[in-house]
């Protein structure tokens, strides 16, 4: 049967760009396929899902050569605005893709610039409402929707011209859990109920692998051609390649075959695992001791409104020097006004809140910054001098301290930015880019750090370098606050979890306990496992070292 | 979203009280259209609120600006003023005459004309600010003539953004606070512009991108065949009518004993120019989604408005001295005409069927989503 999409040998260099984004890529997917595009940042995902609808190289210029065949139609020779009817393409933000102020404008765009009759455009509009389950938002402004209400709305303005092929650049990086899930849950009842072909890139694997019928992996681009990608089953690929959500790392661990796709095939194939047959490890001793130093930051009964709705009540808690903590809980539960009331931008109506054993109330926002260092959830709001080392040195000069020196230096090395000293910040990758917004953060030495959703967008070499940094700087005494919807870096990193609701905090103990008691805010391994002892990889690893001596 | 009114019901309106507000200095009249403004305002907010709280426009939240702003220019204005000009007889303090400028005789009339140039600006703002967010700026902007469809939708994307744009600035305030850094002198303000730039660029180019994947480009008009041969007469047409009205508008300055060729000429220009338009909407791809829907209500509240135009023009018209009104040289209180009170009080007509309806729906006699649905077709 002839493939609906067919690449060949294709090659395409950005303009000034030293060398090819793709090299020699080869790929064909089958009418009616959920086909899931995974590989590194930078690997040229959304490179190749542009080339499917003209974008490359129609919007961008450079230099293509091979063949791209969508429908029939070859997307290079159409034009980009030719294949809208046949590719819809859905991109990362969702703010950034919206036209029109309401749902249903939003919706009527495509079929506006196609020239369809209104009838035709009010009997499309009907019936994408109802297969995405988005009526109720017919006469909503799009700037009072959710994340995940946006994307649906997205996914929906392309689906009007009906496309032959959605094709998703990372639709879910920008969405918090519940959202991602709501957009995923579109996306199979799509392609289950309607027969839509769907190529999907995303960077969290466990979401979406039990929904797809293959995998793709495109590596990055070499001197060499790359030639047809690695594709298949998905758990036929997870066993090869190197990116891997934790349920599929700990199955390679474990030689599991095939890799369980999820929770639910993993716990069959753990009940017939003789090496955890009811002997798991208990918690080593130590990791519950408490820190007894005086705590960097503290809360105490802290009350806070905006305007007259309450956002937190009665929070108490303490972060001790060394330790991490990690905020999670809904969107409005309260995290971000929390971490804006200890970085002082916001003061308590009620109860206190202390930085190094002073009241936030009574020391200027200079003061308490000195103490408290910040990195935003993008790091491109901080971002603007011309070189990483003026970035660093804007932040010290601030405090004033000096531009450079030794602590600057190793600083720099830590961080992994000393070759990146001179480069403009802005040029750098998303993983680069907020590692330069964390030293712009730790430059001027704070004693604590907080940092807002900071593994958003970042594959998974980028969260595990990012863990592995924070565990660095928390070893060095630092108090660090994060707050992320993000349980898989919580059970890396944090030592204790806050769960907040409704501006309270619900528990707020030892991350492993938090972990393994919670149904929901639980890693892929905790889920597995259900023992505190046994969180992430890397206890399953060193259990099984135990095990074998 | 509900929109209480069709398009040019509020285009009307904004002629009508802009008008109004651009014609006089009298505080009484200027108050009276403020009042109305503010009714106008208050009910279309009680709709919307009425259709459900997620309908309500955000930029609501603008109307304590306008008027901060407003207050800020009455002061400003009433300060230069008083202390600029030296007429009047009510003398509050006399400055040395050697100070520059504000040297001589300070009158409670120099700071009234001052006060009452600052409150019309108010009025103005206050006009500007209710038609602003009672009309569908999205609808307004698409209603424009086909021809001029690729100006009217950037603009009105420019407008979404607005929102976007303000959130964004107080992100980066906040970041760059919180590095120590303080806002004080225009060179402080490098680390709010640089992101702000860099960001409003590369979301431009993902708009830009979207937009091209939905087949955005497909509005612009074939160049082949039949089609290139219409465009060329379309250009002829734009030029011609452009320098004919150029030409018309020369001649009827510079020889007003005879103006009916300077006027004729103007007159094909315009013609000339229409048409142009016109077939250029006709070479355009795109069609319309939204259908406005003309109401009874909005016929009843164009009479109105109508009427109030009428009256406005027409005093100007007849009795222009009617709406004159200078504190200069003594100050006295400012006259008012029954005639153009009723007029202005006509401004506040859009207000009356939506109070109506807002109390209908409150009591669940109306089901106003069930209209809202209607609204926007």
């Amino acid at each position: 049967m002839q493939p609906l999409i067919s690449i060949e040998n294709l090659t395409y260099h950005y303009p000034d760009a030293p060398g090819p984004a793709l090299h020699g890529v080869s790929l064909e997917v089958a009418e009616g396929e959920f086909l899931l595009l995974v590989g590194e940042s930078g690997a040229g995902k959304s490179t190749l899902l542009r080339a499917l609808n003209g974008l490359v190289p129609h919007f961008y210029g450079g230099r293509i050569g091979g063949q791209v065949q969508v429908a029939g139609r070859d997307p290079t020779a159409a034009g980009t605005a030719a294949m809208s009817a046949v590719v819809g393409l859905v991109f990362q933000d969702p703010e950034a893709q919206m036209v029109a102020e309401t749902v249903e404008d939003e919706l009527a765009f495509a079929m506006e610039n196609a020239g369809l009759i209104q009838p035709l455009m009010r009997k499309r509009i009907e019936e994408v409402l109802d297969q995405l389950s988005i009526a109720h938002l017919r006469g909503r402004r799009l700037s009072t929707l959710s994340g995940g209400e946006r994307q649906r709305v997205a996914i929906g303005a392309v689906l009007t011209l009906q496309p032959r092929v959605l094709v998703l650049d990372e639709p879910t990086s920008q969405l918090d859990p519940q959202a991602a899930e709501e957009v995923l849950d579109t996306l199979v009842k799509l392609n289950q109920d309607l027969g839509l072909t769907i190529v999907l890139s995303e960077h969290r694997l466990e979401r979406v692998v039990q929904h797809v019928d293959r995998i793709a992996y495109l590596p990055p681009a070499g001197p060499t051609p790359t030639g047809p990608l690695r594709a298949g089953l998905p758990a036929d690929v997870l066993a090869h390649i190197p990116l891997l959500p934790p349920l599929a790392a700990v199955a390679r661990l474990l030689d599991w075959q095939p890799i369980p796709l999820s929770i639910k095939q993993a716990r069959r194939q753990l009940a017939a695992d003789t090496r955890f047959g009811g002997q798991e490890p208990g918690l080593r001793s130590g990791e519950q001791e408490h820190n007894l130093q005086p705590a960097t930051l503290r809360t105490e009964a802290v009350w806070f409104a905006y305007g007259g709705r309450e956002a937190l009540r009665g929070v108490t808690l303490a972060v001790q020097p060394g330790e991490v903590l990690a905020l999670m809980g809904r969107n409005g539960a309260g995290k971000t006004t929390l971490l804006k009331l200890l970085v002082g931008l916001l003061k308590p109506t009620q109860g206190r809140v202390l930085v190094a054993g002073a009241d936030t109330r009574r020391l200027t926002l200079e003061e308490i910054v000195r103490q408290v260092g910040y990195v935003p959830q993008r790091p491109d709001v901080l971002l603007f001098s011309d070189t990483v080392r003026e970035e660093l040195a804007f932040t010290r000069g601030n405090h004033s301290l000096p531009p450079g020196g030794p602590a600057v230096e190793a600083l720099l090395a830590q961080l992994d930015l000393t070759r990146y000293v001179d480069r403009d910040p802005k040029d750098l990758s998303v993983g680069e880019r907020q590692r330069v917004a964390l030293a712009a953060g730790l430059a001027a030495e704070p004693a604590a750090l907080l940092l807002d959703e900071p593994t958003r967008g970042m594959d998974y070499r980028q969260k595990a370098a990012l863990g592995r940094l924070l565990r660095t700087l928390a070893a060095a005494g630092r108090a660090i606050v994060l707050a992320t919807h993000d349980v898989e870096l919580v059970a890396e990193i944090a030592d204790t979890v806050a769960l907040m609701s409704d501006g309270q905090i619900v528990v707020h103990g030892a991350a492993r306990s938090v972990l393994a008691d919670s149904l929901v805010f639980a890693s892929q391994v905790s889920k597995l496992f259900r023992n505190p002892a046994l969180v992430t990889t890397a206890d399953v690893q060193a259990y099984l070292s135990r095990i074998a001596v | 979203m509900a929109v209480a009114y069709h398009t040019r019901t509020w285009l009307l309106w904004l002629a009508a009280a802009g008008t109004a507000a651009l014609l006089t200095r009298n505080p009484l009249y200027l108050v009276l259209i403020a009042l109305a403004a503010r009714a106008v305002d208050e009910a279309a907010a009680a709709y919307e609120q009425a259709a459900g709280p997620d309908a309500a426009d955000p930029r609501r939240h603008s109307w304590g600006w306008f008027l901060r702003v407003g207050l800020l220019l009455a002061t400003v204005a009433a300060g230069f003023n008083g202390l600029g000009s030296h007429l009047g007889a009510t003398v509050l303090l006399t400055l040395p005459r050697e100070w520059p400028l504000i040297g001589g005789p300070l009158t409670v009339e120099g700071f009234t004309y001052g006060a009452l140039g600052g409150l019309a600006v108010v009025v103005v703002l206050i006009v500007a600010g209710t038609f602003n967010l009672g009309a569908d700026t999205y609808a307004l902007l698409r209603a424009i003539p086909a021809a001029l469809s690729q100006a009217g939708l950037v603009t009105a994307i420019g407008l979404a953004y607005v929102p976007q744009t303000i959130t964004r600035v107080r992100e980066i305030r906040e970041a760059q606070q919180l590095r120590g850094h303080r806002f004080r002198g225009s060179g402080a303000l490098l680390p709010l512009a640089v992101p702000l730039l860099a960001g409003g660029l590369e979301r431009a180019i993902q708009l830009a991108e979207a937009m091209e994947a939905r087949g955005f480009s497909h509005r612009t008009t074939d160049p082949t065949g039949g089609a290139a041969a219409a465009q060329r007469r379309i250009r002829a047409a734009l030029l011609g009518g452009t320098g004919a009205v150029a030409v018309g508008a020369f001649l009827l300055i510079y020889f007003r004993q005879t103006p009916t060729g300077g006027a004729a000429l103007v007159l094909a220009g315009l013609l000339g120019l229409g048409w142009a338009l016109r077939a250029l909407g006709h070479l355009s791809h795109q069609s319309r989604y939204r259908r406005e829907i003309w109401r009874r209500r909005d016929s009843g509240v164009c009479v109105a408005l109508t009427l109030s135009l009428v009256v406005t023009v027409g005093v100007w018209a007849t009795r222009a001295g009617w709406w004159v009104y200078s504190p200069y040289l003594q100050l006295a209180w400012p006259p008012f005409e029954p005639i153009i009170g009723a007029g202005l009080a006509l401004l506040a007509a859009p207000a009356l069927p939506l109070l109506r309806l807002t109390t209908q729906t409150r009591r669940g006699l109306f089901d106003l989503a069930t209209q809202r649905h209607g609204d926007e077709c």
